[in-house]
């Protein structure tokens, strides 16, 4: 129990404080990075996908990317010493949240299932970013009920055949690459007819279409599959067990999970000294509750952090930090349009730092859907750490093929 | 940053519990309760003799001498039972203050009493005084409402404020008390009047002021042990209630409505947990960073207390609200907790008067830049 670092982690802050001021971006940069909140962007959208992988080769070449791999894949296998970094790279952190994908969920599964040749081959290049990878798991009728997912891969010679549709997926526009849940055996129940692949983008057949959002941005992509061939060299794991490769990406997610957490209770509190508002007493009673939480959430992933770092299993703290967090990005941001007062309504065009609070209130319902949505997540804590049972439901008994679906009309 | 007990911490925490859990039921807390003393004396003689009361008291006193740390775990176990001893005020706020005020003679002849369970000491806001005249080494004054003083022998509090603050140890042996109609059940609410009091003043002005805010934070940050502890209680009561309870054909518990409620609370304690560990972690380091911890973790735990007394009420259905059932002797202590050293109201204004007359003096950075200028 300490607050303090160790006389390890002084000397890597230090150094990793020294390389920052040598390598970070000049001011104007780093000024547009201080108002961009999750995916929040006051710069185009292939800007800073250029500086989030320029920002990674620059920590990459210098031996500060990926700390919290394994040292078998040149990683450190420090996540305290990956914390201390994000808290030294300030504003620069968020880039982190573009490479998340790539470098925790699909690099954990090449890791656990890819063969020695592949991973030789491709996770230095993913520690580097000079790839980026999407997750291709979300459907039209699979999102909360993701083992749902009905595109289709059927053994052909050498490999397999992909047809079907992916949904929600970020980050395939930019994406050279990507891991793929398919349903390979649509004749036994949902959980087992299901494998993991990975595939090239610009195989043939497959088609990226971005999807524009409430916020203007377009980040989400659908993805087509019109008889794309994977071989079968690029299966991950056995036939039949993708679910198991598939929880296996989800459970990286949580050691990403501080560089997620994209609630500012300082700026808002700034915000309220700026308009004065802090002198409300209602204002100073809320304010007070969301730091408290906010505090919470950080003291929440340190002890996840520390867990980690101690070889134990952390408990409810990813499902809580993802919980609570994604609820107050919307709450927060509602809120701060309401002291922004009129400006709420109509924020100046261009580069107004307020637009970060518009960002969030359009991110918050986005993030509260993604990976693992409110419902999905209480389910989690109440059946897996409370012991509650579950609902009694069709689809984990009948084959696939028979669970009821909405008649189509 | 490592937040994390240490298996010595939790080891100490389990031989607690052995004892504790054994001793401390709920038929045992309503028998002492509602004993002509109010409280359970043999159950605090028990744990005295073995040393419970004296955690972190030093070796030569009688104690453990073990850090604050354990302190903080041994509150949680403490708070998971309901028990109708004075723990909260004389084991944790007391007897932390006398080694906190660092005053090697007070200490000498008081904390063998303490870990004896012969001196039951209670910290005092100011504001649970409706009066408190000093005068020349003693005080008369009244509390209309103090947990747990049954049989309190000594009150610490600040008197003034200012130049005048007076940090002061009132010995309350002969004060009168009177049984109040107490929100909580199990820890009795006392009226406690005493004339010429024995008076002691252990410092003055700026020292007392500051020396107040330190016993104050460090006392919110063992009782949010405390608060968490119980709250963990009241879900475990709704949890075994709604898994072995049946409606519609299947356990009330499977159904998503209910599932989400207590999922709730979870992830109220779960944040709770997670400042208290930090406050602890602030106060054992001994630095600055305990005052804004310390609100925070007294503020999140009343909330997560609170609401999972109040869920638990609810899922018992009508029995939830019964005497005979136990989720109201839950209910009850979550909002008598939250009051014992003021409302969360007042903790979060202290938290965001700091917050404020920081910037005020060092402009926090990264700060948001302004439009218009």
């Amino acid at each position: 129990m300490n607050l303090n670092d160790t006389p390890e982690e002084a000397a890597f802050r230090a150094e990793a404080r020294a390389w920052i001021a040598a390598n970070r971006y000049d001011e104007r940069t780093m000024e547009t990075l201080k108002g961009l909140a999750g995916n929040g962007a006051p710069l185009p959208s292939a800007e800073l996908w250029a500086l989030a992988k320029d920002w990674n080769a620059r920590k990459y070449d210098a031996g500060y990317a990926v700390l919290t791999w394994p040292k078998a894949f040149g990683g450190r296998d420090a996540p305290n010493l990956a914390a201390i970094f994000a808290e030294e790279e300030g504003p620069l952190a968020r880039f982190q949240g573009y490479l998340v994908i790539t470098q925790f969920m699909c690099a954990a599964t090449l890791m656990a299932f890819a063969s020695s040749e592949q991973k030789a081959a491709l996770l230095p290049r993913i520690a580097r970013a000079d790839d980026i990878w999407c997750q291709m798991f979300s459907e039209p009728a699979a999102g909360s009920d993701l083992a749902a997912v009905r595109t289709r891969a059927e053994r052909v010679e050498g490999g397999w055949r992909v047809n079907g549709q992916k949904v929600w997926t970020s980050g395939a526009h930019m994406a050279g690459w990507g891991t793929l849940l398919a349903r390979t055996d649509p004749t036994t129940p949902k959980h087992k007819g299901l494998t993991m692949f990975f595939l090239r983008m610009d195989s043939p057949g497959v088609r990226v279409r971005p999807i524009e959002l409430m916020s203007g941005e377009a980040e989400f992509n659908e993805i087509f599959f019109d008889d794309v061939f994977i071989p079968d060299a690029q299966r991950l794991g056995e036939v039949g067990a993708g679910w198991k490769a598939a929880v296996v990406t989800l459970n990286s997610e949580r050691m990403a999970i501080g560089a997620m957490l994209d609630v500012d209770s300082a700026a808002l509190l700034d915000l309220a000294c700026e308009t004065g508002a802090i002198t409300r007493a209602d204002v100073r009673q809320t304010l007070a509750d969301w730091i408290i939480k906010e505090r919470g959430l950080r003291a929440c992933v340190a002890r996840q952090l520390t867990a980690i770092s101690e070889g134990r299993a952390p408990g409810p703290e990813a499902a809580t930090i993802k919980l609570v967090g994604g609820v107050m990005i919307e709450d927060m941001a509602a809120y701060a349009l309401d002291l922004i007062d009129g400006e709420g309504l109509a924020l100046r065009p261009g580069r107004d730092p307020r637009r970060v609070y518009r960002d969030m209130f359009y991110f918050g319902p986005a993030q509260r859907a993604a990976g693992g949505s409110d419902e999905v997540l209480k389910n989690v804590l109440a059946e897996r750490v409370l012991g509650l049972p579950m609902e009694d439901r069709p689809d984990n008994r009948l084959p696939f093929n028979e669970v009821p679906t909405a008649p189509r009309g | 940053m490592r937040l994390s007990f240490s298996s010595d911490h939790q080891g100490l925490r389990e031989e607690f519990e052995h004892v504790f859990a054994a001793e401390a039921t709920s038929a045992r807390a309503r028998a002492g309760a509602s004993s002509p003393e109010g409280w359970d004396r043999a159950l605090w003689r028990q744990l005295s003799e073995l040393g419970w009361l004296g955690v972190t008291a030093s070796e030569a006193h009688g104690g453990l001498g073990q850090d604050p740390l354990a302190l903080c775990l041994i509150a949680e176990a403490f708070g998971q039972r309901l028990a109708a001893i004075p723990f909260l005020g004389a084991a944790l706020g007391f007897a932390d203050a006398l080694l906190t005020i660092g005053d090697r003679s007070l200490s000498d002849a008081l904390a063998p009493g303490v870990v004896a369970g012969e001196v039951i000491g209670a910290l005092a806001i100011p504001e649970h005084f409706t009066a408190l005249d000093i005068d020349d080494g003693h005080a008369s004054g009244a509390c209309p409402a103090l947990m747990d003083a049954a049989a309190t022998t000594h009150i610490l509090t600040l008197a003034g404020a200012g130049s005048d603050a007076q940090l002061i140890l009132l010995d309350v042996t002969a004060a009168h008390r009177e049984r109040i109609d107490s929100l909580d059940r199990v820890n009795l609410a006392w009226a406690v009047t005493f004339d010429r009091a024995p008076s002691r003043t252990l410092a003055r002005g700026e020292t007392a002021s500051d020396l107040w805010r330190t016993l104050r934070a460090r006392y919110a940050t063992f009782m949010s042990f405390v608060q968490i502890g119980a709250a963990s209680a009241a879900l475990d009561m709704a949890r075994d209630h709604v898994i072995q309870r049946y409606a519609f054909g299947r356990p009330l518990g499977s159904f998503q409505a209910v599932k989400h409620e207590l999922a709730d609370v979870l992830a109220a304690i779960e944040i709770a947990r997670s400042n208290a560990w930090f406050a602890a972690a602030a106060l054992n380091e001994g630095g600055s960073a305990l005052a804004q911890a310390g609100a925070a973790a007294r503020v999140s735990a009343t909330d997560a207390h609170r609401l999972a007394a109040r869920a638990n009420v609810h899922l018992h259905g009508g029995l939830g609200v019964t005497a005979e059932s136990d989720a109201h002797l839950h209910y009850r202590r979550a909002q008598a907790l939250g009051l014992v050293i003021g409302p969360s109201s007042v903790w979060r204004e202290r938290l965001i008067a700091e917050l404020v007359a920081a910037r005020a003096v060092a402009p926090a950075a990264p700060q948001l830049p302004r439009t218009g200028s």
